[in-house]
């Protein structure tokens, strides 16, 4: 979520028009929907601050991304020397072009 | 003519006898920091002074080095002074695809590069390898679907080393 979708989905939820937060704010309704349009981006602590407006608290964390790595395959390889990393990196990559010669001859 | 067997060893042990500074960057150097993506290329951050661009040339042509994809017959003098008058070349050698870059996009100044490194010893030598926070930001730099994915991927080797109690 963008901070402009935050601020239009709690400012929604209150049942506020953007001229009346932009008048709590004491700014203009134009600089409220260039907010909420993602045409500009707020501080952190201007979204606060409107958020606060309306009697919301910013709340700001963070959490790991699930890239879907096999994390076993990192440890294997975190276990042994940085030599025997590339070894098997290279006799890996050897396995996979062959494998794809055989592909490739079966297709061809 | 077939590919050659990708051998990144013979291709150290030459830039190391020549005395050429340079730097492994690339997906070897992430296998290097436990990358369980494969690569089938050796790629180096190379300083750019004359002295080692001469022994670069010389590795380069101990190695048999070509231009990779460039048509067959197009001149190509492989020299210091074509070195120096280019920066970023891809080359097959004897031992599979040898991409040498002399700025590498998202790493910091060479000195920098190698100075953050660490010095591993692979195929029984001593080889300079970039460190995973320049390899990170050279991934991000990148931008490539491919390269995000393997950045994220050495993040993640990062936190991993860090909670092993390990230096990235």
């Amino acid at each position: 979520m963008t901070a402009g979708e935050l601020l239009r989905e709690t400012r929604r939820r209150h049942g506020l028009t953007q001229r009346q937060l932009a008048a709590r704010a004491r700014t203009s309704q134009a600089a409220i929907s260039r907010i909420e349009r993602d045409v500009v981006s707020p501080s952190v602590a201007t979204l606060a601050e409107l958020l606060w407006l309306m009697n919301e608290e910013l709340v700001l964390g963070a959490e790991p991304v699930d890239w879907g790595f096999d994390l076993t395959l990192n440890r294997a390889r975190l276990a042994i020397s940085p030599d025997e990393r590339v070894r098997r990196g290279v006799v890996h990559s050897r396995r996979m072009n062959e494998i794809r010669g055989v592909a490739q001859r079966a297709g061809s | 003519m077939p590919d050659p067997e990708f051998d990144p060893g013979p291709i150290f042990e030459t830039l190391l006898r020549h005395d050429v500074d340079f730097v492994v960057i690339g997906g070897l150097a992430g296998i290097a920091h436990g990358s369980a993506y494969n690569t089938e290329d050796v790629d180096v951050a190379y300083e750019r002074s004359q002295e080692n661009l001469s022994r670069l040339a010389d590795a380069l042509v101990e190695l048999g080095a070509t231009l990779r994809g460039a048509p067959p017959g197009l001149p190509f003098q492989l020299d210091a002074e074509t070195l120096r008058a280019g920066m970023n070349f891809t080359f097959d050698t004897r031992f599979g695809s040898f991409d040498i870059l002399g700025e590498p996009s998202g790493a910091p100044r060479y000195e920098e590069l190698s100075k953050a490194g660490s010095s591993e010893s692979l195929w029984g030598i001593t080889i300079r390898v970039a460190s995973l926070d320049h390899l990170i930001a050279m991934k991000e730099a990148a931008a490539r679907p491919r390269d995000l994915t393997m950045a994220a991927e050495y993040r993640t080797i990062a936190d991993l080393r860090r909670t092993r109690g390990e230096e990235s």
